[in-house]
C-alpha cells in the first residue's frame, strides 16, 4: 500500500539563510499600523502579540528599551481587579495574558512594577480541586493553563503559592499510553501540550516522572524528510510545532536525537524574503506568532547571531538566569 | 501565554479573512440601528485620530465600539445578545464575546436549546476555535442532557477528522453523560479508523474507550490485540496503530512478548516488510528478552540480531532518526556486547 507522507518539499529557491535584518524590520512596523485590519483582528491576543514580538526582537540582539515605559503604562491598564490581566484594555483577563504580560514585564526588567500580590491571587483561584487549573473564570481546563500558572509564579518567584502537588497530579494524569501527553486526561498526545508539561515539570523539578527515551521517541517521529516537525501524527510540519518538539527535546535532554541540520534548513525556508517574518510553512504569509518560534528554534539549533533561548520559558536564557527561575533539564543520555 | 497561546487554532484570527470580509456588506451597522441610539459608541484606540476606513473594517469596528460601550456599562439586554452575535460572526475567536454572551445568556434566562442550536450552526466554520467549542461545552451543562451532540461532532469529524477540540469534546460528553455500554462508540471508533487507518485522534480516542470507559478483561485484551494486528496489515508502517499495539501490551504487564504479535513480525519480515516500526518492535523485543536473560543465559544470537536492526534502522531505513537508533545501538552495546558469541554469522536485514 501506497504511504504518501504529509510534507512539503523544499527547494533551492527557498531563502537559507536568516535574514535579520528583515525581520527585525517586520516585527517593528508591525504594531505601528494600528488601523490595519490584521492588526484589528488581533485585539483579543494583543498582550501575546507583544510577548511574541519583542521576545523575537531581543533574540536577535534587537533592543526593546525605548518601548518600555510604553509598554507598562499597557500591562498595567490590563490589569483586572482580581488581578488578572487581559489581552488589551476592555477584554477580560485570561490565564494566557496574564503570563504574556509577565513575561514582557520580565523582558523588560520591570517585574518589580507588578502588581505581584494581586497577580499571584488571581492565579491561586484558577486551581481547581483536581489540580489542574482553568483558564479563566469560565473554567475551560486544559494542561496549557497548569503550564501558565507555574511559569507565571516562577518568574515572579511565587512558585509555591498554589497546591503543586495537586497542580502536578493533574498534569500526570494527562500522560498517555504512548508516552506523550494531552489536555486533559485521556486526549490525545500534541506537540504543543506535551512542551506545556514537560515544561510545567522542568519548572518544578519534576522532570524524573518521564520516561523520557519513550517521549524522546515519539518527539523524534515528528520529523519529516523535509526536517520540519509536525506536532502530530500525519500531520504538516510547522514552525511553530518545530519549536514545541525542539524545546521539548532540549528539555528532555535528547535535541541531538533528530536531524537538525535538515531541521534549520526547513525553517529559513519559511522566512518571507520580501517582508520579513516567518510563517508556517514555506510559501505562506508570516505572522509574529511563527516569527518567535522560527527565531526561537534557530537559537536553539545553535543558529549564530542570536541570543540564547530558554527552551522551557521561550524567552532570552539571560533573564531567566537573572531571575533565577528554576528551568530543570534533563543531561544528555 | 507565550508560547502556548494558540496551539491548534493558531491565530484563527489571522487566517479567515475572505470569509469575514464579506460580511461588511450584508450586514446593516449597528450605528444606523434605532436600538442602539442612546449607546455612545467607544473607539478602541482612544486618542488616535482614525484613519480613514477601509471597507472591511466598517462592519467589525461598528460593532466592536458599541460592544466595548455595552461591556462597560455591563449591559444584560436582548439587543447586547445580538450584538454579541454580530461581533461573533466577525471573529469567533474574541472569548471576552463569548463571555459575554453567556453573562447575558445567564441574566435573561434565554432558551438553552435555542442556545444549543446558535453555536452548532457557529461551530462549522470555526471549527478550530476552542472558543465555540467550550461555549458548546457550557450550553450541554446548562441544558444537562447530550442532546444529539455526538451526531453533531461526528458529522464535523467528517470535514477534519482529526480536529482536536471535537474529539476532547466528545470524550466529555461520554464522561459528563455517564455513557454506559460501549459498542456504540467501539463501533463509531472502528468506522473511524476504517476511513483512516492513520488517523491518531481515533486510535487514541479507541484507547480511551477501551480504557476509560468499559473494563479491560482479558476478552477485550486479545480482541484489541488482534484488530490491532489486522490494522498493522494494512499499513506496516503505522506509528498510531504501532503505539497503540504497545500500549495494549503495556496495559498487560507482560511486556512485549505475544504470540501472535511475534508472528506478526516474523510474517512481515519474512515477506520482505522493512518499514522502520517493524524493524524497532522487533529490536525492542530482542532487548527486552536481552535484559530479562538470566546471567548465564545464551543470548548472543539475539545480541547481534538487535545490534544489526539498530544499524540498519541507522544506515539505511530511518536514516533521518540516525542519531536515535546510533544512541540506542551504542547503549545497548555497552550493556550486553560481551555477550556475543564467538563466531556464529546472521545475516539480517540488508
Amino acid at each position: 500500500m501506497a504511504n504518501l507522507v504529509k510534507d512539503v518539499t523544499i527547494s533551492d529557491s527557498h531563502p537559507n539563510t536568516l535574514l535579520k535584518d528583515k525581520h527585525v524590520n517586520y516585527l517593528k512596523s508591525y504594531s505601528d499600523n494600528k488601523e490595519d485590519y490584521e492588526y484589528c483582528m488581533t485585539e483579543y491576543l494583543r498582550m501575546s502579540g507583544i510577548y511574541w514580538g519583542l521576545t523575537a526582537l531581543d533574540l536577535l540582539n534587537e533592543s526593546n528599551e525605548e518601548s518600555t515605559e510604553a509598554m507598562m503604562e499597557f500591562i498595567l491598564k490590563c490589569v483586572n481587579d482580581e488581578g488578572g490581566i487581559s489581552p488589551s484594555t476592555g477584554h477580560d483577563p485570561h490565564i494566557l495574558y496574564t503570563l504574556s504580560a509577565v513575561q514582557i514585564a520580565a523582558l523588560l526588567k520591570q517585574e518589580s512594577k507588578l502588581p505581584v500580590q494581586k497577580i499571584v491571587k488571581y492565579i491561586q483561584s484558577l486551581q481547581q480541586p483536581d489540580g489542574s487549573f482553568a483558564g479563566d473564570k469560565w473554567g475551560e481546563i486544559d494542561t496549557r493553563f497548569s503550564f501558565c500558572a507555574v511559569a507565571c509564579l516562577s518568574l515572579l518567584g511565587q512558585l509555591d503559592a498554589i497546591d503543586l502537588k495537586k497542580a502536578l497530579d493533574f498534569v500526570m494524569s494527562c500522560l498517555n499510553f504512548d508516552g506523550g501527553f494531552g489536555s486533559r486526561p485521556g486526549s490525545e498526545s500534541h506537540a504543543g501540550l506535551i512542551y506545556c508539561c514537560v515544561g510545567f515539570l522542568s519548572v518544578t523539578g519534576n522532570l524524573h516522572l518521564i520516561d523520557a527515551d519513550l517521549l524522546g521517541w515519539w518527539l523524534c517521529e515528528r520529523q519529516l524528510p523535509s526536517g520540519g516537525l509536525n506536532g502530530r501524527p500525519e500531520k504538516l510540519p510547522d514552525v511553530c510545532y518545530s519549536w514545541w518538539v525542539l524545546a521539548s527535546l532540549s528539555i528532555l535532554g535528547r535535541l541531538k536525537w533528530i536531524d537538525q541540520d535538515s531541521l534549520t534548513r526547513f525553517i529559513l525556508a519559511c522566512q518571507d524574503t520580501e517582508t520579513g517574518g516567518f510563517s508556517d510553512r514555506p510559501g505562506d504569509i508570516p505572522d509574529p506568532f511563527h516569527t518567535l518560534f522560527g527565531v526561537a528554534g534557530l537559537s536553539l539549533l545553535g543558529t549564530k547571531d542570536l541570543k540564547e533561548v530558554d527552551p522551557t520559558f521561550c524567552m532570552p536564557a539571560n533573564v531567566i538566569q537573572r531571575l533565577g527561575a528554576v528551568s530543570q533539564k534533563l543531561p544528555s543520555p | 501565554m507565550s508560547a502556548a497561546t494558540e496551539m491548534d487554532d493558531k491565530v484563527s484570527g489571522l487566517r479567515d479573512h475572505s470569509s469575514t470580509e464579506d460580511l461588511s456588506e450584508e450586514s446593516v451597522l449597528i450605528r444606523d440601528c434605532p436600538e442602539f441610539r442612546d449607546v455612545e459608541p467607544t473607539p478602541q484606540f482612544e486618542g488616535h485620530a482614525p484613519v480613514a476606513s477601509i471597507a472591511y473594517s466598517e462592519s467589525f469596528k461598528d460593532a466592536h465600539d458599541y460592544l466595548r460601550s455595552l461591556l462597560k456599562m455591563g449591559e444584560l439586554s436582548e439587543r447586547a445578545l445580538k450584538l454579541t452575535e454580530i461581533a461573533l460572526n466577525i471573529n469567533a475567536a474574541n472569548y471576552t464575546t463569548w463571555k459575554y454572551r453567556r453573562d447575558i445568556l445567564r441574566h435573561l434566562g434565554t432558551n438553552t436549546l435555542e442556545e444549543y442550536d446558535y453555536i452548532k450552526m457557529m461551530i462549522p466554520d470555526n471549527a478550530k476555535t476552542y472558543q465555540v467549542w467550550h461555549h458548546c461545552q457550557k450550553i450541554l451543562e446548562w441544558i444537562g442532557e447530550p442532546m444529539d451532540i455526538l451526531e453533531f461532532i461526528e458529522e464535523v469529524l467528517k470535514q477534519d477528522s482529526k480536529n482536536y477540540h471535537a474529539w476532547q469534546l466528545r470524550q466529555w460528553v461520554l464522561l459528563h453523560f455517564k455513557f454506559s455500554g460501549t459498542a456504540e462508540e467501539i463501533a463509531f471508533v472502528s468506522k473511524m479508523i476504517e476511513d483512516d487507518v492513520r488517523n491518531n485522534s481515533a486510535w487514541n480516542h479507541r484507547y480511551f474507550v477501551i480504557h476509560t470507559l468499559s473494563e479491560f478483561t482479558d476478552a477485550v485484551f486479545s480482541a484489541e490485540i488482534d484488530y490491532t494486528i489486522s490494522k498493522i496489515k494494512l499499513a506496516t508502517n503505522n506509528e498510531s496503530a504501532w503505539n497503540y499495539l504497545r500500549g495494549t501490551l503495556a496495559q498487560k504487564g507482560q511486556g512485549l512478548t505475544h504470540t501472535e504479535v511475534e508472528k506478526l513480525t516474523e510474517l512481515l519480515y519474512s515477506r520482505g516488510c522493512r518499514s522502520p516500526q517493524v524493524l524497532m518492535f522487533m529490536a525492542d523485543k530482542l532487548r527486552e528478552d536481552c535484559e530479562k536473560a538470566d546471567a548465564s543465559d545464551d543470548i548472543g544470537e539475539k545480541v547481534r540480531l538487535c545490534s544489526e536492526l539498530y544499524e540498519v534502522l541507522a544506515n539505511k531505513w530511518d536514516k533521518i532518526r540516525c542519531r536515535y537508533w546510533t544512541y540506542l545501538s551504542q547503549e545497548f552495546s555497552a550493556e550486553f556486547g560481551s555477550r556475543i558469541g564467538s563466531n556464529e554469522k546472521t545475516e539480517v536485514a540488508s
